[in-house]
């Protein structure tokens, strides 16, 4: 049996889902546990029994589990108050998980770790690893000021992304008179082709996408050595399954982001087949005696 | 020069500010609080590369010249106003970013402080370092809390999974009438482990190990339970103390509060590893320097995994 966490509407749990169906293997997609879900769980450790998973009437073999998918956990605030209750059991149920998913001896797809992050600018932490397999990371300037800011974008060229420190959408900037501060993120933006690249299983799947960062144009085939790289790099960062963002150039190839929870948007039907029985392929797998 | 995030107003943070001026080290001392009125930060990273500044009191400082961090950022208190908490948030999450990303050490990096946001998570660490490990359930369902307390003849404790709201508390028989309340969300129920309890600093490759005596269900808040509390400072047998660097090195920390109690068994059982241990509380009881042990840790970058 698979699990996948995933939120209603899901659509690469929903292809898991299908492609499993089709094999005859038995997989369930649970919403992730919160405040009032149905979702009733009990984990002993050290573990002289397998956990206790219900949801929605359902009882789960656990040590039947043969994968686990990810797609969503409780996701806690960014700023929590102690006095809500619901903040609090977020927090608690996203504990709970992270420690389960942790202890199962089944594939879990990027099992969960407290505090990754591989978002700009934390990635910056990760440069190494980009460097080492011959990829790069585009410049990055955090600041609250916007003539730091400005700065920046004439040493960059014609155009950056903007990321805000907090919760909002990034969005690319190319006018230095619309940077009118804040705390943020700026990313550097090179000239070059626009990939969104999926790597999962040691297998890479791209797509070119317009340079707006998110007007999809036609499939692409990927370079073999930065598929190759791509891979490497997954393998480095110790995950099964990573979303990048490539422009390839004169400059090489630059990484403007990077996702362990992938948004999964495609528009061509090869790279949704590909990662999703990409996926199974990880998820399918014989049973471990031990975590990962 | 070592930059400290936090408020003069913290025990630990007043107590390193104090050390470092004793021993005339230098260092730039930036409460959060002030971020975007006080001081402003920005930096830049290129080709692994990090340049940038601090702007604080009409000074600029390069961070170049910071040559590691000490943080404790402080929640923020639930009667902030709306405006201060969303500023705070940015602050927060601007400083996050430095301190996953700057090459130099800091203590401790929120990555690596993040383990102590799932206790489960963090208790399969301390496992694997050889420390023993008191039975527990995660539940939300009554009847396995039930279960689990006639199973430890009621010798079970209760606490939070995550760092929010944990306070350990004992539980009772009367506690059996209100189990229902576990289906609103989890909750972490231990097997109670009688012994003695040892809290042991870890700073960087220096232990600091503290004995406690009290008959209170979480020796931190005896005061609350009108129990009593004495401590003093002891060494540890040697292999424990391989097992407190050891964990300490496995999650990435360079100062931790690792709780332990020696059972009545003779086994060694480990609670968890704090990445913001009060030292200044404890040092206050034995004497020890643990301050100092920071500091040199700090400098010379020890402990970072």
């Amino acid at each position: 049996m698979v699990i996948i966490f995933a939120a209603p509407g899901d659509g690469l749990a929903a292809d898991v889902r299908e492609k499993m169906d089709e094999k005859g293997r038995e997989c369930r997609v649970i919403p992730p546990p919160g405040p009032g879900s149905s979702f009733k769980f009990s984990w002993e450790l050290p573990a002289p029994a397998p956990a206790r998973i219900e949801w929605d009437g359902q009882r789960f073999p656990v040590d039947k589990i043969r994968g686990v998918l990810v797609r969503a956990l409780p996701e806690p605030p960014q700023e929590i108050s102690a006095d809500s209750d619901r903040d609090y059991l977020c927090i608690e149920w996203h504990a709970a998980l992270l420690g389960w998913l942790q202890s199962v001896t089944a594939a879990v797809v990027n099992r969960p770790k407290p505090g990754r992050s591989l978002r700009l600018p934390n990635l910056c932490a990760h440069s190494e690893k980009f460097r080492t397999v011959g990829l790069q990371l585009a410049p990055v300037l955090v600041t609250d000021s916007v003539s730091e800011a400005r700065g920046f974008f004439r040493r960059c060229g014609r155009s950056v992304l903007v990321m805000p420190a907090c919760a909002g959408r990034t969005v690319r900037v190319e006018d230095e008179e619309a940077l009118l501060g804040g705390a943020c993120c700026l990313i550097a933006v090179p000239d070059g082709v626009w990939r969104r690249i999926h790597v999962v299983d040691g297998e890479a799947f791209a797509e070119i996408i317009g340079d707006d960062g998110r007007q999809l144009s036609a499939g692409d085939a990927l370079p073999e050595s930065l598929a190759r790289r791509c891979c490497t790099l997954v393998k480095l960062l110790d995950l099964d399954f990573l979303e990048l963002l490539v422009v390839s150039g004169n400059g090489g190839d630059v990484v403007l982001g990077a996702e362990d929870l992938p948004g999964a948007v495609f528009n061509n039907a090869v790279s949704r087949d590909g990662v999703a029985g990409a996926l199974i392929r990880i998820l399918d797998a014989p049973r471990r005696e031990t975590p990962q | 020069m070592i930059l400290i995030l936090g408020a003069l107003g913290d025990s630990g943070i007043g107590h390193l500010v104090h050390r470092l001026l004793d021993r005339k080290h230098r260092f730039l001392l930036l409460d959060p609080r002030d971020h975007a009125r006080g001081f402003e930060m920005s930096w830049e990273m290129e080709r692994g590369d990090m340049v940038g500044c601090l702007r604080h009191g009409g000074a600029v400082t390069p961070l170049a010249e910071v040559g590691a961090v000490y943080v404790h950022l402080l929640p923020v208190p639930d009667n902030t106003e709306e405006e201060n908490r969303s500023r705070l948030a940015t602050t927060h999450a601007l400083l996050h970013a430095y301190l996953e990303s700057t090459p130099v050490p800091v203590c401790n990096r929120p990555s690596c402080s993040a383990t102590n946001f799932s206790k489960t998570y963090q208790q399969q660490v301390i496992a694997a370092t050889g420390f023993a490990v008191p039975r527990t359930l995660v539940t939300n369902q009554p009847d396995a809390a039930g279960d689990f307390f006639e199973q430890c003849q009621g010798r079970v404790i209760y606490k939070s999974l995550s760092s929010i709201r944990s306070i350990v508390r004992r539980m009772t028989r009367s506690d059996l009438g209100r189990l229902d309340l576990l289906s609103g969300g989890p909750t972490q129920f231990q097997e109670w482990v009688p012994g003695t309890d040892f809290r042991v600093h870890v700073m960087g490759a220096r232990v600091y190990p503290t004995e406690i005596a009290s008959d209170a269900t979480d020796y931190r808040y005896s005061n609350r339970e009108g129990a009593t509390r004495t401590m003093r400072g002891v060494l540890l047998p040697e292999e424990v103390t391989k097992r407190c660097l050891k964990l300490s090195f496995a999650l990435g920390l360079i100062a931790a509060g690792v709780d332990l109690r020696r059972g009545l068994d003779g086994r060694w059982y480990c609670f968890e590893a704090n990445p913001n241990p009060a030292f200044a509380f404890y040092e206050q009881f034995t004497g020890q320097r643990i301050a100092d042990g920071l500091i040199d840790a700090l400098l010379d970058g020890q402990g970072q995994g």
